[in-house]
């Protein structure tokens, strides 16, 4: 994969799983050209052998037919496999560098980025780049049969062999011209049935609040807007639709048409053999196919591949929202310094979770408030070791939760309570034993009997290590060992951490 | 009272598939909806059919040429070249503007189809939302549609196109002879053959490959709604594997997928190949015999070599017009045959008297609530405490209609809420929850969903009411400002203080309050209770509360265990009795005055 920020990005990413995307365009080339020829083999079947009603000929030219679709069903398979592997194998490994670059803990500087956003770039924009590699496949068959004609009429008639050189780029450019106007007319169809998509999503998704605020015409009204705009924006995509097609597939057959006039003309005139008209007649049906494609598929598709592409350059080139951790040698002197047991600390302060957050993860752990869980059991969410994780979850007090430790927990942890969902994260917080554990209002979800349960098991678990609990709650305040507030914890991590750190 | 609880029956709403007759009969219908629809549809049949005829005469005019060569013919080779041109001309233009409007008219179909499919979730008896939310409407209504829609873009031009070509080629290949038709006869079966083992392989594969799409989506989601854990937790390789093997999942399962279509495309060719030889011989043997010219069979050979293009586009959209139809079989299984929504009761204005009368439920397995007696008079606020898993919330969706009480009665102004219709329920009835939706769209379209006709004053009042203006002033295009899913990210304090805002501009005669300043950490507490205290002023609520300073200000309260309320009164009495509530009231206090020391 190339640098995010080399020259040609897109077309170095369209040719990352060479070789192997050579041997695509090389056996898409064969491929062609097979459906090439076979219009010639036939063009002599009739010219030797339906002419002159000769059964023997005829035999022959049935036989040289079937072998050139032996190596057509080949050729095509080996390119189309190849084209299809090198298509998900550039997906994959640009999805697996975004990923990667998501998860990085230095986060993202600048603006806030919204989850459907990241994941649009990290699956449609990454297959999109993906399917770049048909750009790298297609149009080298496509120009490689179009030579091939171009060579072939030349042996017949140099004249047709001009005619087939010109008109094929006029081709092009008839089909680059014409499908302007679709490319962003799909766009747009695409973004208005997708909106059309989550709206309805929206609406049973928030079904429950909707019938409580008795707001079902409204919705209902709402939602025939949004599809009415779905529906004017694809029957706009489809009338340019239409109109590319009718125009590529008129220039294609009008080229034809001359170029069948013009040879008719020159047998007339004894330049030309019946059998070469029909090789003509019969290659010129060939060549309407990629000559039209070529164009369509470079309008279409290079485009949009181009724009995906920047997005996830995007990505991949982002600043980052913070620096490396904060060194060893003042990580231990903060931690030395900081009470053992659990301390409450009263008051908020953004810039303090700040300066925790630059510590070496492997010493403190400030788990986030916002609870978030991961598809898969309770246990494996709490730790890979499941009798810590079996600890941890009777300290955060997880009893309740129906199978315990084996209970999936869904999508975003949708198959459990919020509470529950809270207590799992904090049980995750508990198993990872590290020196030192910032929680953030670990248990407002909680009720206020659990809440008590919870606080005393984890100040009695966590004895002797450094935990600090950022809370209001009485509950948390009834086992602190020490109450300090948010102003008075910062002076001291600065103290020890210095004006180097941020 | 030791009766068993009823047996878990399968709640989750679940609709049928329609059969091959319900389909068409909606879809006519619907179609028929359609002004001048079926004049409009039989002009694009015939402007289609005419393009495709128009476009298969080409091969046969320039078979004519070679007969004018050889002699065969004595037409004139510049009358053919014009008819050659027209017919190349027309045909496109006749096919494109054939497409457009079959396009045009399936593409209405499917909006009103899927606005009819969205009316009917909204529709929806209130006490079977909750099902609906499990069970399969949610994806009838958003994956089918989509697949339709999709499904209809990808394949209406193909199929329009291609079938004509098809149908018009055989037509042609039989006026230049019959003796042709022994082409499609031994053909067609091989086709047939072929489609019927791609679609007996390739719909279960493709199934496959996007069930490994979503769940790559979902990885990936999940590590980016997550990733101040990740990073908290340092799990990055955790993520990166488990998002890498879900992502190769896909490399996998998709060129498996496609592996199929090279399958169908070497019978395709084999096809071909047999095609061509018939017709070879077929050809041989009528020039033989002096039945035609030499130029006429290489009409007919470069028709069936033209045949190629179609013939490919169609095999190859055949499983998204199976997985088409499989979306619309869904899509009119539920618009079909849509529950009724509930009929007006007959009750009156909204007064806001609650009343359970021996109330019990269960979800299947044990009882979840039992024997409850409860009334609310109205303007009280009642409040439930307990521990998790008591029964609170399920008292809390009783009361709001979401659940119908398999034993007693729930009654709001005298009436069963579950009789309660979409009207009778408005202004009389609202519930907030610990789960906030934030809907799409700006956020004056989301708090006018609860007040249509509010203006600017209105909604910025009932934001300022719970105490919303310190991130509303921040917001960059004030009520303008998109939220939800595609637009600006509420943290779940704010979209708490949304719903809470609907509410008042909503003003119910009783609201449900479940553990709705639940998110309230030190940050949003105060701001987030005192909204709801707002929200509580001069109705009836009941109010599920985690904190029991809310609590301790209700007009009673509530002590369940185990589905069963233990005690009941106000917050002095419970004291005074010293009985579960002074021993949770006492452990809470005792941490609040270490706060205050």
């Amino acid at each position: 994969m190339p640098a995010q920020d080399a020259k040609r990005w897109t077309l170095k990413v369209a040719l990352s799983q060479r070789p192997w995307s050579f041997v695509a365009s090389i056996g898409m080339a064969a491929a062609f050209l097979c459906n090439g020829l076979t219009p010639v083999v036939v063009g002599r079947a009739v010219d030797e052998a339906i002419a002159t009603s000769s059964a023997d000929r005829l035999g022959f030219w049935m036989l040289v037919l079937a072998g050139l679709f032996t190596v057509a069903v080949g050729v095509n398979w080996v390119a189309r496999f190849f084209l299809i592997r090198s298509q998900q194998l550039v997906s994959h490994d640009l999805r697996t560098m975004v990923t990667d670059r998501i998860a990085d803990p230095r986060g993202f500087a600048g603006s806030e980025r919204t989850a459907g956003g990241l994941l649009s770039i990290a699956s449609s924009d990454t297959t999109r780049v993906g399917e770049i590699v048909m750009m790298t496949v297609m149009p080298v068959a496509e120009a490689a049969s179009i030579t091939y004609g171009a060579i072939m009429m030349f042996t017949i008639s140099p004249w047709l062999s001009l005619a087939i050189l010109v008109g094929g780029p006029l081709l092009v450019v008839v089909a680059l011209r014409v499908a302007r106007p679709l490319q962003a007319r799909s766009i747009a169809r695409q973004q208005a049935i997708a909106q059309a998509a989550a709206t309805a999503a929206d609406v049973v998704q928030g079904l429950r609040i909707l019938k409580g605020l008795g707001a079902i015409v409204t919705v209902r009204g709402r939602y025939a807007e949004v599809s009415g705009v779905a529906y004017g924006r694809t029957v706009h995509a489809n009338a340019a639709e239409a109109r590319l097609n009718g125009a590529t597939e008129a220039a294609g057959a009008i080229l034809v048409s001359a170029l069948g006039i013009t040879s008719g003309a020159l047998a007339l005139g004894g330049h030309l053999s019946i059998g070469e008209l029909i090789t003509v007649v019969g290659l010129t049906q060939f060549l309407i196919t990629p000559m039209t494609m070529f164009g369509r598929n470079l309008a279409s598709r290079w485009a949009s591949a181009e724009a995906s592409g920047r997005r996830i350059r995007e990505v991949l080139g982002a600043g980052f929202e913070r620096a490396d951790e904060a060194d060893a040698a003042r990580t231990a002197s903060l931690v030395a310094a900081l009470p053992a047991g659990l301390t409450v600390v009263r008051g908020t302060d953004d810039a303090l979770i700040d300066l925790l957050e630059s510590l070496p993860r492997s010493t403190v752990v400030v788990a986030p408030h916002a609870a978030d869980l991961f598809d898969g059991s309770v246990a494996d969410n709490v730790y890979p070791d499941r009798a810590v994780a079996d600890q941890a979850l009777h300290v955060a007090c997880c009893e309740d939760i129906p199978e315990g430790g084996d209970k999936r927990v869904g999508e975003g942890g949708s198959m459990l309570s919020g509470g529950q969902r809270q207590r799992v994260a904090l049980a995750r917080a508990v198993a990872f034993a590290p020196r030192v554990l910032v929680l953030q209002d670990p248990t407002t979800a909680v009720d206020s009997v659990t809440e008590q349960n919870i606080a005393e098991r984890v100040s009695r678990h966590r004895a002797g290590m450094v935990t600090i609990v950022l809370s209001e709650a009485p509950a948390w305040n009834a086992v602190a060992a020490h109450h300090v507030p948010a102003t008075e914890l910062r002076a001291t991590a600065e103290r020890y951490l210095g004006e180097g750190v941020r | 009272m030791t009766a068993p609880a009823p047996a878990g029956a399968d709640a989750a709403l679940r609709f049928p598939l329609a059969t091959f007759g319900q389909v068409r009969r909606e879809v006519a219908s619907q179609v028929r909806t359609v002004r001048h629809a079926t004049w409009w549809f039989v002009l694009a049949l015939v402007l289609l059919g005419a393009g495709a005829y128009a476009a298969v005469l080409v091969p046969r005019l320039m078979g004519q040429i070679v007969d004018v060569v050889s002699g065969a013919s004595t037409r004139s080779l510049w009358l053919i070249g014009a008819e050659l041109l027209g017919a190349a001309v027309t045909g496109a233009a006749l096919s494109a503007t054939g497409f457009y409007l079959v396009a045009r008219l399936s593409e209405r179909v499917i909006a009103t189809l899927r606005e009819d499919m969205v009316g009917t979730a909204l529709e929806l008896p209130t006490h079977r939302v909750e099902d609906a939310g499990t069970g399969d409407l949610v994806s009838r209504s958003t994956d089918d549609v989509a697949e339709l829609s999709a499904a209809v873009t990808e394949t209406v031009p193909t199929l329009s196109t291609s079938l004509f070509t098809i149908v018009a080629t055989v037509v042609a290949l039989f006026t230049l002879d019959w003796r042709f038709l022994v082409i499609p006869v031994v053909v067609g079966p091989v086709y047939y053959v072929a489609a019927r083992l791609y679609l007996g392989k390739a719909p279960a594969r493709y199934a496959a490959e996007r069930a490994a799409m979503a769940e790559r989506a979902r990885r990936v989601l999940e590590a980016i709604r997550g990733r101040a854990t990740v990073r908290a937790f340092a799990m990055e390789d955790r993520m990166h594997t488990r998002i890498a093997n879900a992502s190769w999942g896909v490399v996998r399962k998709g060129i498996r997928a496609r592996t199929t279509m090279l399958v169908l495309n070497s019978w395709m060719l084999g096809a071909e190949l047999l095609m061509l030889t018939i017709a070879l011989a077929v050809g041989y043997r009528l020039v033989a015999t002096g039945a035609l010219t030499v130029g006429a069979v290489t009409g007919a050979v470069l028709m069936i070599i033209r045949l190629r293009g179609p013939l490919n586009m169609f095999m190859r959209v055949l499983d998204v017009v199976q997985s088409g139809y499989a979306s619309l079989a869904r899509i009119v299984g539920v618009v079909a045959d849509p529950p009724a929504p509930v009929p007006d009761s007959g009750v009156g204005d909204p007064v806001g008297r609650v009343e359970l009368r021996d109330v019990s439920f269960s979800y299947g397995g044990g009882w979840a609530v039992r024997d409850v007696e409860l009334v609310i008079e109205p303007g009280r606020t009642v409040a439930l405490v307990g521990a998790s898993g008591a029964g609170k919330t399920t008292v809390a969706a009783l009361v709001a209609g979401l659940r119908v009480p398999d034993a007693g009665q729930v009654l709001v102004d005298g009436y069963p809420v579950s009789a309660l219709s979409d009207r009778d329920r408005i202004a009389r009835l609202a519930m907030v929850s610990q789960e906030v939706h934030v809907f799409s769209g700006t956020l004056r379209q989301d708090l006018t969903l609860a007040k249509p006709g509010a203006d600017d004053a209105e909604l910025l009042a009932a934001l300022d009411r719970v105490r919303a203006r310190a991130w509303f002033d921040r917001l960059p295009h004030g009520l303008d400002t998109v939220v939800g899913a595609r637009g600006a990210q509420l943290d779940p304090v704010a979209a708490q203080q949304l719903a809470l805002a609907r509410v008042l501009l909503l003003d119910p005669a009783v609201v449900i309050m479940d553990e709705a300043t639940a998110e309230a950490g030190s940050a949003g507490a105060g701001a987030l209770e005192d909204a709801a205290e707002e929200v509580t002023l001069g109705r009836t609520a009941l109010v599920v509360a985690h904190r029991l300073d809310q609590a301790s200000r209700a007009d009673a309260i509530l002590v369940m265990d185990a589905g069963r309320v233990v005690e009941r009164g106000t917050h002095a009495e419970l004291l005074a009795r010293g009985g579960t509530y002074h021993r949770l009231w006492s452990a809470w206090s005792a941490g609040r005055r270490e706060v205050t020391d």
